[in-house]
């Protein structure tokens, strides 16, 4: 099995929020980054994957056994997660927190964990109420990191952290997929982070999975069309995939096959580009 | 699952300070007056209690969805708190036993503390649940009314123990209809909070 993740038509319905049949493949050491906006249901999707609400339907798989609410013990000692609202209680310090963790995985790696949290630099004492956000998100990525985990999933992990942190973390990331049979699905806002470290983007919008393709492969396949009102209006509209004015003319997202020889000026499209405008037009 | 209740318990320490001090009081109290009934009264009830306090922290650092991430199933993490109070409020048995029984012959103590005990369980059998379906924000609510229930009993089984009311049935049968109606209670709570716990969504 070369898959670290299946999802196949997972939905789940909230009040008028539906997620609407998410299909994901994720293979082995590589990393895919999730996006969407606000509300669009990424981290429904994670804590569908987690097993922490039960999808209305559709199949989880993990590390080729079932996830989700199936998700059996041997399986989460192979899952590395980071939550996005969620830490350990405030009361505990680290030393608490070593204590409690090394008793709850089988597979854990004292060593791997005074090495990650030497690395964060986490105070020993400190509780945990006094830590900040992005202490927190740190604790639980060196956690997430010192046991048997293959597949790490993180909801928003970055975005709580300094940009030479984000660096560092990122760093330990691409390391840990240097193993062929590690891999990472993490939700972010950060796009920057994303298109630094990810092969694959997937994007949902509304509860839908607008994309899931390679990272180079959509930056690659996307430009920005730059042309003036003018010359917009006899653009056939089938071909842009979204546009925007503004003082100078026009920016659209078009396919640069569709438009090469055209004449117009094509600008490299950025992963945040490709998420704005696929996102506003539909 | 032993994690978890290592968990509890470092989470619990420092309210223990608090609670020692009010035990402190109570002590000072049973020493005057020659009985520590009122301090195991209010030790073991607090014993019951202190699982449904482990699940405001839980609550609060909103640490239950990321246990369920961990190796941990739902069933251990409602269990893990039913553990929790029956160490707590059994340990509490004991200590007060013991010092229960400098003051009163040793079986005396022994059955008045296990009437508390039994009563802490009780307690705890009703709260889980409700907590556990609620949460604790608005269980707090229904909680006052339920506490003025053991007060109440406390008061009474107090009174009783000086002058027991003349028994149709033989005391002996009693105690094991009590016992096991009690342990009827609690394997239906357990059963039912587990259950409860299975539906939760996060």
């Amino acid at each position: 099995m070369n898959d670290a993740m299946i999802l196949s038509g997972v939905s789940k319905r909230y009040g008028d929020f539906q997620l609407d049949g998410v299909n994901l493949r994720l293979e082995r050491g590589s990393i895919m980054g999730f996006i969407g906006e606000n509300g669009a249901g990424k981290s429904t999707t994670i804590h569908a994957i987690l097993g922490l609400i039960r999808p209305d339907g559709g199949e989880i798989t993990l590390l080729g056994e079932r996830g989700g609410e199936h998700a059996q013990r041997e399986l989460r000692e192979r899952l590395g997660v980071v939550l996005d609202e969620a830490c350990f209680p405030e009361l505990l310090c680290l030393r608490d927190v070593r204590s409690i963790v090394s008793k709850l995985y089988r597979s854990w790696d004292e060593r791997r964990f005074s090495e990650l949290c030497e690395r964060f630099a986490l105070p020993e004492r400190k509780q945990i109420k006094e830590y900040s956000k992005g202490m927190k998100t740190k604790l639980m990525i060196a956690v997430a990191l010192s046991h048997a985990t293959e597949l790490l999933i993180l909801d928003e992990a970055t975005s709580g952290l300094d940009p030479i942190v984000r660096d560092e973390v990122l760093a330990l990331f691409l390391e840990f997929t240097a193993d062929p049979n590690h891999a990472i699905f993490m939700s972010s806002h950060i796009l920057s982070d994303l298109e630094k470290a990810c092969d694959y983007i997937a994007f949902l919008h509304r509860g839908r999975l607008m994309f899931c393709e390679p990272k180079d492969e959509l930056i690659e396949k996307f430009a920005v069309l730059k042309c003036s009102k003018e010359e917009f209006v006899k653009l056939d509209r089938s071909r842009i995939y979204g546009s925007r004015e503004n003082r100078f003319g026009v920016e659209a997202l078009v396919k640069r096959e569709e438009f090469r020889g055209s004449g117009l000026l094509l600008d490299p499209a950025s992963i945040e580009d490709i998420m704005l405008y696929t996102g506003k037009e539909r | 699952m032993w994690g978890l209740i290592v968990k509890d318990l470092k989470n619990l320490k420092t309210q223990a300070k608090l609670f020692l001090v009010i035990a402190a009081v109570y002590l000072l109290f049973g020493i005057q007056s020659g009985n520590f009934m009122m301090l195991g009264g209010f030790a073991i009830l607090l014993a019951a209690i202190l699982p449904v306090t482990a699940l405001a922290y839980d609550e609060r650092s909103k640490w239950e969805r990321y246990a369920l991430t961990m190796p941990v199933t739902r069933t251990q993490l409602v269990l893990s708190k039913y553990l929790l109070g029956l160490l707590l409020s059994g340990g509490v048995t004991v200590v007060i036993v013991i010092a229960q029984s400098f003051m009163v012959e040793f079986k005396e103590a022994l059955l008045s503390t296990l009437m508390l005990f039994g009563v802490g369980l009780f307690l705890s059998a009703i709260l889980l649940p409700i907590t556990l379906k609620l949460g604790t924000e608005k269980a707090r609510i229904l909680f006052l009314l339920i506490f003025a229930l053991p007060v109440l009993c406390g008061f009474l089984l107090a009174k009783a123990q000086l002058r027991l009311p003349p028994l149709t049935i033989s005391p002996a049968l009693l105690a094991g209809i009590g016992i096991a109606a009690l342990l009827l209670i609690y394997g239906v709570s357990v059963v039912i909070s587990v259950k409860i716990y299975r539906k939760k969504e996060w």
